[in-house]
């Protein structure tokens, strides 16, 4: 059940929402949790046992930690025991992930050895992270669920199950404990987001991927500008998906009462790599940040080590979005970057660099020059193997359009839905959607909510799938 | 951008949080579902949507059936479209029975399971019901094609408990898509009505020789019709090639029985029958292929409705010089086929 499928549609507006919020507050857990292993059924019910188990099973070891430390809690046998148990849990869970998504992966570089590449279960590289975290922050002294009901819903609560936003146990379960009344303007709010991400991913993105699928396909047939122009539809396209994949997970969450943390902050508006990572999939650089970079030992250490802490932790992120040389090569890149960046801003702490950072023309040149790395990135990111992006950078450089060459009817379209990425870009950073909503009266919200699902109808393709589900 | 409660709940304070007012979200939602109303509507009694309608073959030939009606109709992909005569069945069955019946030919071209049960509730709810209803199928249509996107316009709302029922639990996007494309005419033609506005042009109307048969000419070359053959075998092989991964889908199956019960209930005699071909085809009758699975899945699901298999995929005194291609019978051939079927496959039924 895909979030733009009829069925979803009618699951969520026919069954869930309206059991949400006419039953009884007392059974709004069993509602969304009866409504999550439905949601993650409808894929198989083979995924299903895999997640159950693993939930049944982080469960127990955060209810282990939880009681060890509630016995002699400064001792060092349990503190060397709890120890134990985290330890024990982490490598059970990162290797169910390992075995299902990297066992082939590492064993192609064994000489003779072959591993079949097992199926990925959906959503395993997102709840696994959830588990690993809850986890650690009950290691650390977090509360954790009150009862196994409660940490399944947490963990399958279908808004983030599938493509998250990782979502952190003590951001979301507070909030499914609390009584909560429904509000209006909450729950319209969470409509126009939900409908915003709809019209992000059926209209920009899944159009975009037309020729950018294309062009990654077969690059050699395609001339520099119209390669660079599949790169740039690359771009918008994966954040479109992306994003709003997030906005439908958010707004449906926020119109059942319950906020998932944003995702996307308009990420191709930074001015430097490190801005970019802070707007860009946050939630998995808020986990990076916390569950790995910080425990690496973070910017403690000498400048080096940092530099070390941020390119083994963006090299392992990029592997975690698959069992890929390019994604590694991608996490690499943006470590360097992200190094680089840091020397850089450490080297210009002078008055007269802060000056001339404000001025608008450095301020448009960072902007630009940030979104070509990004790009340049992209392409590593969806090649499908180091020398394919490699051919694609060549041949920018060198297929020069003939002197009778016109641009095709389909790359024509992309520059509509590029302008309409840029307009996104704009309206979206004012927020103009969401004060818009904010100002109209009860009625008029509606006939806006009609002419998005009219945009819908008229221009939406369809793609069953969002490109984060195969992560 | 996470918005913060106090700014979204500017609006409302302190009646809709205080007291759970849920009454502007409602209004908001029912003016949206006003609108998208307002235009279906409109859009339903449009020249527009009856031309539209007009270009489809399934929504064409209702028009045409509902009409004419007939007590013997069949339905299947474009083998069945042009290799049943409906003036030789109806002739066949006044030698074979002694007594006059009317046929109609509700082939499809690219035909789906899922469009043979729309046909098959056309069929059902139609006053009066057909005595014999054929279902034809064809070998690669239950390992490459179960989808309902081919039929959005010819679902019916009252076909809609019988496609959501069939796909629920192997293709819930189905199950849920047959309920919009049931409930709404704009969602049903979106695809037509898109190409339309796209190509600042309607797609001209279809039209049939007789009760919704077209003849696909007389006899070819047999070099041409060899070559074509040999095509069209390579093209099906590779929708049912077991080496790509490729298995026969449930849904499909599930539409086909769906369609049978439909039919059952009221009360029409159901045959489903193999499709004939070409000799050429027959190279991927083998365990590399899909073939003997597809075989063995309408023995099961004949069996289980309670309902006859005939597998006509070598109708006695049918050879490939009989078909233009691999699978379209000539003209001359389709007599002869229909001759065979009238008298006995339908007649026995209808005695």
């Amino acid at each position: 059940m895909a979030f733009t499928g009829y069925a979803f549609v009618l699951f969520f507006f026919g069954i869930v929402l309206p059991a949400r919020w006419l039953l009884p507050s007392r059974a709004t857990s069993t509602v969304l949790l009866v409504a999550s292993v439905v949601f993650y059924l409808s894929w198989g019910w083979k995924l299903a046992i895999l997640l159950a188990a693993l939930t049944l099973f982080t469960y127990g070891a955060g209810h282990l930690l939880r009681t060890r430390s509630s016995v002699e809690p400064s001792s060092a046998k349990t503190k060397a025991r709890r120890k134990a148990i985290l330890a024990g849990s982490i490598v059970v869970i990162l290797g169910t992930l390992a075995t299902f998504k990297y066992a082939a992966f590492f064993a192609s570089f064994v000489p003779g050895l072959h591993v079949a590449q097992l199926p990925l279960p959906l959503g395993i590289s997102f709840y696994v992270f959830e588990m690993v975290s809850y986890v650690v922050d009950v290691y650390r002294g977090d509360r954790g669920a009150k009862s196994l009901p409660e940490f399944a819903l947490y963990v399958s609560y279908f808004p983030h199950l599938i493509a998250g936003p990782i979502v952190r146990a003590s951001e979301l379960m507070p909030q499914l404990r609390e009584e909560k009344r429904f509000d209006s303007a909450r729950v319209s709010e969470g409509m126009f987001i939900m409908l915003t991400g709809f019209v992000k991913k059926m209209v920009i993105a899944d159009n975009l991927s037309i020729f950018a699928d294309a062009v990654f396909k077969k690059p050699e047939t395609y001339n520099s500008i119209e390669l660079a122009v599949g790169v740039v539809a690359y771009t918008g396209q994966i954040f479109c998906d992306f994003s709003g994949y997030t906005d439908i997970a958010r707004g449906g969450s926020q119109m059942l009462g319950f906020d998932l943390p944003e995702n996307f902050d308009y990420p191709y508006l930074s001015r430097s790599i490190t801005e970019f990572w802070r707007r860009w999939h946050m939630t998995l650089s808020r986990w990076l940040r916390d569950y790995l970079y910080i425990p690496l030992g973070g910017n403690r250490g000498s400048e080096l080590a940092t530099y070390r802490n941020l390119f083994i932790t963006m090299t392992l992120g990029g592997l975690w979005h698959g069992a890929r040389i390019t994604f590694v090569i991608w996490g690499a890149y943006h470590g360097i970057l992200l190094a680089l960046h840091k020397l850089f801003s450490g080297a210009t702490r002078s008055e007269g660099w802060k000056k001339a950072r404000e001025h608008i023309a450095y301020r448009a040149f960072a902007l630009a020059s940030t979104l070509v790395l990004v790009m340049i990135g992209w392409v590593f990111f969806r090649a499908q193997t180091f020398g394919d992006a490699i051919a694609i950078f060549k041949r920018i450089y060198v297929a020069r359009p003939e002197p009778s060459w016109k641009p095709t009817a389909v790359l024509d379209t992309t520059g509509w839905y590029l302008a309409a990425l840029v307009a996104l870009h704009v309206a979206g950073a004012s927020k103009l959607g969401l004060e818009s909503q904010r100002a109209l009266p009860a009625a008029a919200r509606g006939v806006m909510w009609a002419s998005m699902v009219l945009v819908l109808y008229w221009f939406a393709t369809t793609s069953p799938t969002f490109i984060y589900f195969y992560f | 951008m996470t918005t913060e409660p106090n700014e979204s709940t500017a609006e409302s304070e302190p009646t809709e949080r205080g007291a759970g007012n849920a009454v502007p979200f409602l209004v908001s939602f029912l003016s949206m579902i006003a609108v998208l109303v307002t235009v279906e509507l409109f859009y339903r009694d449009s020249a527009v949507a009856q031309r539209l309608r007009k270009a489809n073959y399934v929504t064409a030939k209702r028009t045409d059936y509902e009409m004419l009606g007939g007590d013997v109709v069949w339905t299947g992909d474009s083998r069945m479209y042009h290799g049943l005569n409906p003036q030789v069945m109806q002739e066949s069955l006044q030698v074979a029975t002694g007594s006059t019946y009317t046929a109609f030919d509700f082939g499809l071209p690219s035909g789906t399971t899922a469009m043979f049960l729309a046909t098959a509730h056309e069929a059902a709810i139609h006053k009066p019901p057909p005595r014999v209803f054929i279902l034809g199928v064809t070998p690669a249509l239950f390992s490459c094609c179960d989808g309902i996107d081919r039929v959005q316009s010819g679902v019916r709302w009252s076909a809609v408990p019988l496609f959501a029922r069939a796909s629920w639990h192997t293709n819930v996007e189905d199950a849920g898509a047959s309920v919009f494309y049931g409930a709404s005419q704009l969602m049903g033609t979106r695809a037509e009505l898109s190409a339309a506005v796209h190509d600042l042009a309607m797609p001209a109307p279809l039209s049939f020789q007789n009760r919704g048969y077209v003849s696909m000419g007389g006899r070819v070359p047999a070099g041409v019709q060899e070559q074509r053959a040999k095509g069209r075998a390579v093209a099906y092989a590779e929708l049912m090639d077991k080496s790509k991964g490729i298995e026969l889908r449930p849904t499909a199956g599930r539409y086909l029985g769906a369609a049978i019960e439909d039919l059952k209930r009221h009360g029409v005699k159901v045959v489903v029958m193999g499709t004939p071909q070409a000799r050429q085809l027959d190279w991927y009758h083998d365990e590399k292929h899909t073939y003997f699975e597809y075989i063995e899945e309408v023995k099961r699901i004949t069996a289980e409705h309670g309902v006859p298999f005939v597998d006509m995929n070598h109708p006695p005194g049918i050879e490939s010089g009989d078909f233009t291609d691999g699978d379209h019978l000539s003209e001359p051939g389709t007599t002869l086929f229909t001759k065979y079927v009238a008298t006995e496959v339908v007649a026995p039924l209808l005695k």
